[in-house]
């Protein structure tokens, strides 16, 4: 799973505490995030998509396996 | 921190800190207990300096930990940026992530070194040996018991 959570918030100028402020989260896990080292979970996602005004499926990429 | 780990979740922080207060006073009064216990019966007792000072370590651990929490638990029910930034640091889901795999890999490793434990100390000590397979059995059932409470839970 990738995500544009670092595209989106330096397109509307949020530092990386500002977001994790405004979803209650720590700003380690937001760097974590953006690096791509921890998935979100549900909750979390939804938070984000929200904080952004958009859905989750718009901030998160959500890549299918390749089946054999 | 075992206790904070308990009494974190649920999404009320405030009632959280309200438990881990009351938890913290009951800690306090064990230690206190304790204290009471090392000062009017041990001295009496048949215990051994070594349990004596095991008894007293106890009772001083217990007591300054019990100490602690209540203090930074009030400190926080009355200081709401404080309480604001420890909600985030203790409720941050890979906080908890990272605490719950840490907890996992320490276990994993725990029983591991005890099942070598046991062959060791096999030959050297019938004691160690009970002791040691005593910690395999409490692991065990509680893995199975948890399981099984988990699996009717989730």
């Amino acid at each position: 799973m990738t995500n544009r959570i670092a595209e989106l918030r330096k397109a509307r100028k949020i530092s990386q505490a500002e977001l994790a402020d405004g979803v209650d989260v720590t700003r380690q896990t937001i760097i974590s995030l953006e690096s791509g080292r921890y998935n979100a979970s549900l909750l979390l996602a939804h938070k984000i998509a929200r904080y952004f005004g958009l859905t989750i499926e718009e901030v998160f990429l959500f890549e299918e396996e390749e089946t054999p | 921190m075992l206790i904070k780990a308990m009494l974190t979740g649920g999404g009320d922080y405030e009632k959280s800190l309200r438990q881990r207060r009351w938890a913290a006073v009951a800690l306090l009064a064990i230690g206190l207990v304790g204290f009471v216990c090392y000062f009017l019966l041990v001295p009496d007792s048949h215990l051994s300096e070594h349990a004596q000072g095991f008894y007293l370590g106890g009772a001083s651990g217990i007591t300054a930990g019990a100490l602690v929490l209540l203090v930074r638990t009030q400190y926080l029910m009355t200081h709401p940026q404080a309480q604001r930034k420890a909600k985030i640091k203790e409720t941050d889901e890979r906080e908890l992530h990272i605490t719950r795999s840490a907890a996992q890999i320490a276990g994993a490793l725990t029983i591991f070194g005890v099942v070598l434990s046991l062959f060791i100390v096999l030959p050297l000590s019938m004691e160690a040996y009970y002791a040691l397979a005593g910690v395999v059995f409490f692991y065990t059932a509680v893995f199975f018991l948890s399981s099984l409470w988990l699996s009717k839970k989730l």
